[in-house]
């Protein structure tokens, strides 16, 4: 217990760092699996908006062009994506496979480029906390709560609004019909295509802010291999949250509250092995997921490839 | 619309056995675009590429030898894939059976062909347990294996990890102790045995799949899962088999891998990347165990060659991996555009000639000659 | 007919989307890379050197750490002789490729390949066995220790490896942490738990102590040389619970992550010790100063010239010959402060100033 008091600053403040990029990225995967699609290439879109925010935020000095262009590289990627399994009905798993090989294949090409033998390309800077008044100065949840970086805020704030997105809009609306039955909801007018595709764009763009808060918020350099399987972590939270915003958010917390759990034990038991706490993130997620996940939530098509001529 | 149904079907098979063919020919061509722009020369660099990996019988050899490792996760997945099982956790069980087959002899002091059989064993039980862990929480829980393998592959790392530092660590340094030697494979023709086993079981996997009643079972639920039950398989059963026995062989390449290749040890990195090359691997080849076996030596002469074309013309390794990835893209792009309900109406009704890219043209026109 | 033709150009349209998305997503990873690429040593043209040098690491040559300092002693040993000319380093070298890419460069006629890091020392021993007949290639492995660590080499004759001091490296360390620190508390991070990092920590701590014996040491030898963000969170639970003051580094990428942490808790306060580059500067407002390691592969390459070189010597890289010495200071340390680091330096070069048994018992309790 005396650890769990010294360590809970540590530990709070890794909860929230760690949990963002899994969040957004899992929002993104919300979005696809709402609309059917299974996109398991989110770590490889996470690796190439990682790289791209160093790499133009480094260029122009400008983080947050950085992020936009982060953005943009995860909606081109993911438009391999989506052409292949919507216009081709390719199968998602395998595309998605391809996805996780190939797209840090080219951000790897892109850092050797762009860094080559000229380190001083190899730093960049790194988001400021913002810290908010009063609220910030609370013990213990002031400072990782409301001492973050505007990209964790706005990953937050999302939360809200995806949830929003999904109860009340039309468009949210048309976006679970098509996950649950895109026949019944070709029949309704709703265009099945369109809507995979938009899926496909925010997916890209939220999974590529996700690798962009790596490069930018957390550490101020890329790495290859800097994702480190956050990209699968986020499916898994997407299935532990049961396919809502809110759920999700609740999962990807709790497993940045075990990520800094992790950290805190590796600091404090110098001597012992760590690899065994290293692999809690890991092991948690599996038992979350024996004990929440379920196969009978989530949207009925999911993962399936829908035929328009099969109407 | 067809004319023919034997006809369609030949032309549809040809047309599957060349898409791959021909998405390798397309990646290879975007990479040498890649090494033009970067004002290198690409004949230069795919003649060192295949000097590197294949120019001579040593390093024929060597290049076998790496693409070892890559027939077994390959192999692992195809196998699993049959079943519809999605295995991506191939890279955890080729690291636990290395693990096993290192504790088996090391640990127990084994030595001389009863350690390496008793390696290998080991290697395939223990893969096959790691396999079975995502079966079981399948079957009982729904989870889904794609999750779950893979992060069970983290735990497999980390565990090995604690093999390799604290468990049978070489004096202290993050590595294990080497296999003894009378324990290793015995060689043939400058690599290892592993390499002929690995064919070996790619062939036996071929007949299992396609001539035998239990793949024809395999086969069944891996397609339509529903059905297989009304029809009185025992589909929980054969999916968790299909894991036991993908895990297998997974962990029987890492322990063939720990047995037969220097450094003959666990250390840091061992088998890392091998699970979704694997995948990757068995994707390309359509879920055929003897293409699966040719691709793995494809990626394994990237791989080699890779290296060596790297440091002749001085371009970045990641074009290899780049031209990987665009084959897997190309590849399973090229195979759902030749199956798709308007191209396979197309081709029976029009003329060749008039195909609509470059993969097509090319097929179209092997499809006259053969017809 | 229509509707097939129909189909047709849907089709194509289909494939120029492929074809063009492909395009913009390798134009988008080559763009935005753009400048700053073609300065890299160029291989091949063989217009004044006799010799040739090659090296293999496992990360990039810009890592901010261990193999940043890997390529600088290389670039430095190639400026002191003419005679050589160097390829193009080969980076990100998995294990399962190192013998690859060894060989590689063993068909290519070089003379010198150096593998920066004893995970290269046991994936060699067969290219080294296979290279046996041919004169010319030689072997150097960083960070190795022959005795212990390459018993699976049937023949030593072409292979020579570097070992640093680590005591003396540790000392320095030691030393500049000892005198900056305020709470007593001092940290280090280590990629991997070898022998030489232990060496490295066990020195640090006696030296620390030495200078103030009230000082206590956290430690983690097995951050990895890539996660920079475990180095920041490890170094903020060390702020916050044992009132780490001052860091040393030993893991490439992780150290970044751990200077992040620092300078968020006061740039001012809290110091970082930068290893084994030399990266004091304006822009890394925490480092105080940094522990250079020379990895001496212009003693390898002299040796070589005079067919010295092999039988499985080891060059010992110390602060006598270079291998070993302190970076710049950055303007936090005081001018009596510096002043004193240099005085214990010197009894540090001499072996006068912690002893092997100080440093071994700490080393006893890791």
């Amino acid at each position: 217990m005396d650890f769990f008091m010294t360590s809970l600053p540590t530990i709070l403040n890794a909860t929230t760092l760690s949990a963002v990029p899994i969040l957004l990225a899992a929002l993104g995967e919300l979005f696809s699996e709402r609309a059917g699609l299974v996109n398991i290439g989110l770590e490889g879109i996470m690796a190439v908006g990682a790289f791209v925010a160093f790499a133009v935020g480094k260029m122009t000095g400008n983080l947050w062009l950085g992020v936009c262009a982060a953005i943009v590289a995860g909606i081109a990627i993911n438009m391999i994506y989506a052409f292949c399994t919507v216009t081709l009905c390719v199968d998602q798993v395998v595309v998605g496979m391809a996805i996780n090989i190939l797209a840090p294949a080219l951000a790897l090409f892109g850092y050797n480029m762009f860094v080559g033998s000229n380190s001083a390309n190899a730093t960049g800077v790194i988001m400021e906390r913002i810290q908010i008044p009063g609220l910030s100065a609370i013990p213990y949840i002031g400072g990782p709560v409301f001492g973050q970086q505007l990209l964790a805020y706005l990953a937050f704030i999302l939360v809200p609004l995806v949830t929003y997105f999904f109860k009340s809009f039309r468009g949210g609306l048309s976006f679970r019909s098509v996950g649950e039955n895109p026949q019944a909801a070709e029949t309704l007018g709703i265009n099945v295509i369109r809507i995979k595709f938009v899926a496909c764009v925010a997916c890209g763009a939220l999974a590529g802010m996700g690798g962009a808060f790596l490069s930018v918020c957390m550490t101020p350099i890329y790495i290859d291999g800097i994702v480190m399987g956050r990209g699968f972590i986020a499916l898994a939270t997407v299935i532990f949250g049961r396919w809502s915003a809110v759920g999700i958010m609740a999962a990807s917390l709790l497993f940045g509250f075990f990520d800094g759990l992790n950290v805190a034990l590796q600091a404090q038991f110098n001597a012992a092995p760590v690899m065994f706490f290293k692999m809690i993130p890991y092991i948690f997620t599996i038992i979350a997921l024996i004990f929440f996940g379920s196969r009978h939530a989530g949207p009925k098509a999911n993962g399936q490839p829908y035929y328009r001529e099969s109407r | 619309m067809a004319k023919s149904s034997s006809s369609d079907n030949s032309r549809e098979k040809l047309l599957t056995t060349l898409t791959p063919v021909v998405s390798v020919l397309l990646a290879l061509i975007v990479g040498a675009i890649i090494i033009a722009c970067l004002g290198k020369s690409p004949v230069q660099g795919y003649a060192a590429m295949l000097q590197g990996s294949l120019g001579s019988l040593s390093k024929v050899a060597k290049t076998l030898e790496r693409s070892c490792p890559l027939i077994f996760t390959g192999l692992c997945a195809v196998f699993a894939y049959k079943c519809g099982v999605f295995n991506l956790g191939g890279e955890g069980q080729f690291i636990m059976g290395g693990c096993a087959a290192a504790t088996v002899v090391l640990g127990l002091g084994l030595d001389g062909p009863v350690g390496m059989l008793c390696g290998l064993t080991a290697g395939i039980v223990v893969g096959g347990l790691w396999g079975l862990l995502p079966g079981i929480m399948k079957i009982t829980r729904g989870l889904n294996e794609m999750i779950t393998t893979i992060m069970l592959n983290y735990v497999a790392m980390y565990f090995m990890e604690y093999v390799f530092k604290n468990l049978l660590s070489d004096n202290g340094l993050p590595k294990t102790l080497a296999m003894p030697n009378a324990a290793r494979l015995p060689g043939i023709g400058g690599m290892h045995v592993g390499v002929i086993l690995a064919v070996l079981l790619g062939l036996f996997l071929w007949y299992l799949i396609f001539r035998t009643s239990f793949g024809f079972k395999i086969r069944a639920v891996g397609m339509n899962p529903i059905a297989s039950r009304v029809s009185g398989f025992p589909v929980n059963r054969l999916v968790l088999l299909a894991f036991v026995i993908s895990g297998a062989i997974a962990g029987m390449g890492g322990a063939v891998e720990l047995l037969g290749k220097t450094p003959y040890r666990l250390a840091a990195g061992f088998g890392a990347g091998f699970g979704f090359d694997g995948v990757a691997i068995a994707l390309i080849s359509q879920l055929n165990p003897i293409a699966a076996m040719l691709v793995a030596i494809l990626f394994g002469i990237l791989n080699t060659g890779g290296t060596m074309m790297q440091s002749v013309i001085g371009v970045p390794t990641a074009i290899v991996d780049i031209i990987r990835g665009l084959i897997i893209i190309f590849a399973v792009a090229g195979m759902a555009i030749v199956k798709l309900p308007k191209i396979i109406a197309f081709f029976s009704s029009r003329g060749p000639k008039q195909g609509a890219n470059e993969p097509e043209v090319a097929t179209d026109k092997k499809a006259e000659v053969t017809a | 007919m229509s509707e097939s033709k129909f189909n047709f150009m849907l089709n194509r349209r289909q494939a120029i989307a492929l074809g063009l998305g492909s395009a913009a997503t390798v134009a988008l990873a080559g763009c935005s890379g753009g400048s700053g690429s073609d300065d890299k040593a160029a291989g091949g043209d063989s217009s004044e050197g006799s010799y040739k040098v090659a090296m293999i690491m496992s990360g990039t040559i810009t890592d901010g750490g261990w193999d940043q300092g890997h390529y600088e002693s290389l670039k430095r040993a190639i400026e002191s002789h003419p005679k050589w000319e160097m390829l193009e380093p080969k980076e990100n070298t998995p294990d399962a490729d190192a013998a690859t890419a060894a060989q590689s460069y063993v068909d290519q006629g070089v003379d010198l390949i150096i593998g920066n890091g004893n995970q290269f020392a046991s994936d060699w021993a067969e290219v080294v066995a296979d290279a046996e007949g041919n004169d010319k290639v030689h072997f150097l492995i960083t960070n190795t220790n022959p005795t212990s660590e390459m018993a699976d080499y049937k023949s030593l004759a072409k292979v020579e490896t570097v070992l640093p001091n680590f005591k003396q490296t540790g000392a320095l360390a030691g030393v500049v942490a000892g005198l900056m620190t305020k709470t007593n508390s001092i940290g280090f991070i280590g990629g991997m738990k070898l022998p030489s990092t232990e060496a490295k920590y066990a020195a640090y701590l006696a030296a620390a102590q030495k200078i103030n014996p009230e000082i206590k040491g956290q430690y983690n030898f097995e951050a990895g040389f890539t996660d920079a963000s475990l180095g920041t969170k490890l170094t903020e639970n060390w702020i916050s619970t044992n009132n780490v003051d001052v860091m040393w580094g030993d893991a490439s990428a992780v150290d970044n992550g751990s200077r992040q942490a620092l300078e968020s808790a006061g740039a001012d306060t809290h110091f970082d010790i930068a290893q084994p580059i030399d990266i004091a500067g304006a822009d890394q407002p925490t480092v105080v100063t940094s522990t250079v390691t020379d990895w001496k592969i212009d003693q390898a390459m002299d040796e070589i010239e005079k067919g010295e070189f092999g039988d499985g010597k080891v060059i010992t890289a110390d602060m006598s010959n270079g291998g070993i010495s302190l970076g710049k200071f950055s303007d936090k340390v005081p001018e009596d402060v510096q002043a004193k680091i240099k005085e214990l330096a010197e009894q540090i070069k001499s072996d006068s100033f912690v002893t092997d048994a100080e440093v071994e018992a700490i080393a006893s309790t890791l």
